[in-house]
């Protein structure tokens, strides 16, 4: 089962994902409710996967990413938002992650759409 | 001897005059700013004057001598203030002296009683610009009265009896209607002057006014429009964190629901709470395109070259986009983004194009757009309310846009926004004139 760490500043938003991604068969091992310890927790319960929100209320997501990226093996970083992806462009792409979800569509099926996509 | 006194005086105050009158117009093409100089080189021009009368007097007898000095000083004291006319009436007096002769007391006091005369009227009377020729002619008479009784006085004191008599015979005519009439009419000379030279102060004032209120107007407009930008961020950022983040908690919220229920298989329950997820899917679209329009993120997050392939990217037609890169102020890429924004609307909706190019230029001061088109033209910037909102948010800026769309030739909208705001300049100072009330103050 994948693990997956869910970092979000929001908890209604964090328990709804838990229930959904663990309907889906993701194991969730962690939440973190802003950019500095989701950091640490990463360090600590090294995810698989990491689902990240680009807006926290320290440090930005795209930025969170990148760290995530240096610090050992790094894991599939899923960035989300409330926005879509219009609103970042070519940020998105840009950076060290797998790839965007809109919050609304966050499911344990678009994760591994993502991980699948050629 | 006493016949030639009256024609040789018409004739002194005719060369007063004239002199004065030549003076005036140089001096009134000279400005200088600095109101103690002004008040020295006053001083020095009519002492020179003085002097010039001086040289072609009434030689009554050796050292005895009359010219219409007195009009000058009187005049001087009235119109120019205390350090012109001591000036003025130093030159004179030391002119007086270089040609000694029995009357120069009793001359030296005449002066000095008329600079006086001139000096304690302008003290008494302060609006000057309104003497009318009748009152500048009982002012002089008023004064040659004085200036007469008291060189008679002098004379008969200081010179042989016979001698006086003579001269204030020959005297008494001319200083009561010669010098009457030569002081109103170069008061006359002087109360237009100062009426002139008010007019131009006024004219400076309010010039420097009206640019102040202009700098000011300018600089509100642009505060205006940095205003509504940040209000529109703020709005953008409020719908994110309100209405956006519940919508998100009520799909998800359904979604899990919907899961649940797939166990116990309710047919209609589940179609109805796909529905709902449906519906609450297409409110946060809508939501997102408002938020978009209203205010952009990745324009203040990216600039505007990412800006404006974000929203060529949404157009369904070609666009080519070519930004050079580089931030401007907030304002400056706010109105650079929506008049792209609203140009590419525009092509889509009227213009029949199958491509279109955007480019925007950054130069050292300015940034210049162009959005092109290949459509069917003949677009009126008239006809639109898009294009004049836009123009009024350019004009803010101090920008400028342009259309120009040939039938059957495509649409080519051109915009120039200054990058570097304007600045109010410091406020400039008005120099203090001389003959006006400043003087009398002192």
């Amino acid at each position: 089962m994948s693990t997956i760490l869910i970092v979000d500043d929001d908890p209604r938003f964090r328990a709804q994902a838990r229930d959904l991604l663990e309907a889906d068969g993701f194991m969730v091992i962690g939440e973190a409710a802003d950019g500095a310890s989701g950091l640490e927790a990463a360090q600590a319960l090294r995810p698989e996967f990491v689902l990240l929100d680009i807006g926290l209320p320290d440090i930005e997501g795209f930025e969170v990413a990148t760290a995530l990226a240096v610090n050992g093996p790094p894991p599939w970083v899923v960035l989300m938002s409330t926005r879509d992806a219009r609103a970042y462009g070519r940020r998105l792409t840009d950076g060290h992650s797998l790839g965007f979800i809109p919050k609304e569509r966050i499911s344990g099926a678009a994760i591994r759409a993502l991980v699948e996509r050629p | 001897v006493i016949d030639l006194a009256l024609p040789v005086l018409v004739q002194n105050a005719a060369l007063l005059l004239a002199v004065a009158v030549i003076f005036d117009v140089v001096s009134s093409r000279v400005t200088i700013d600095r109101a103690r100089i002004e008040q020295a080189m006053s001083g020095l021009l009519l002492g020179v004057i003085g002097v010039s009368i001086m040289l072609s007097p009434w030689h009554f007898a050796s050292g005895i001598f009359f010219d219409t000095r007195t009009v000058l000083l009187v005049i001087a004291g009235l119109f120019f203030g205390p350090i012109p006319t001591a000036i003025t009436l130093g030159m004179m007096i030391a002119f007086r002296l270089t040609q000694p002769g029995a009357a120069s007391v009793t001359g030296i006091a005449g002066m000095i009683l008329a600079a006086g005369i001139g000096l304690l009227w302008r003290h008494r009377r302060r609006l000057l610009e309104d003497m009318s020729f009748l009152q500048l002619l009982m002012f002089g008479l008023g004064a040659h009265v004085l200036i007469l009784g008291q060189t008679t006085l002098l004379m008969f004191l200081t010179l042989p009896q016979a001698v006086a008599s003579a001269a204030v015979a020959g005297l008494w005519l001319p200083l009561l209607t010669v010098y009457p009439v030569a002081t109103a009419l170069l008061g006359v000379l002087l109360v237009v002057r100062l009426r002139a030279r008010q007019l131009t102060d006024a004219n400076a004032r309010l010039q420097a006014e009206v640019e102040t209120q202009l700098m000011e107007v300018r600089a509100s407009r642009a505060r205006i429009v940095e205003a509504g930008d940040l209000e529109r961020r703020r709005v953008e950022r409020d719908l994110h964190d309100g209405a956006q983040q519940r919508l998100i908690s009520l799909s998800l919220e359904l979604r899990l629901a919907r899961s649940k229920l797939d166990e116990a298989g309710d047919h209609e329950v589940r179609q109805s709470l796909d529905r709902a997820a449906e519906e609450a899917q297409a409110a946060l679209v809508e939501l997102r395109d408002l938020a978009l329009g209203i205010h952009p993120l990745i324009l203040t997050e990216s600039g505007l070259g990412e800006a404006v392939e974000s929203l060529a990217a949404r157009t369904p037609i070609d666009v080519s986009v070519d930004v050079s890169p580089g931030r401007y102020p907030s304002a400056v890429e706010g109105a650079a983004y929506f008049v792209i924004s609203e140009a590419l609307a525009n092509v889509t909706k009227y213009a029949s194009a199958t491509k279109a190019v955007v480019r925007v230029r950054g130069l050292a001061d300015r940034i210049a757009i162009e959005v092109e088109d290949d459509g069917i033209g003949g677009a009126d910037p008239r006809s639109g309310s898009g294009l004049r909102g836009l123009a009024d948010r350019l004009a803010a800026l101090d920008g400028t846009i342009s259309v120009a769309s040939p039938i059957g030739r495509g649409t080519k909208i051109s915009a120039v926004i200054p990058t570097i705001q304007p600045t109010p300049p410091p406020v400039p100072t008005l120099w203090a004139p001389a003959i006006p009330d400043a003087t009398m103050e002192a």
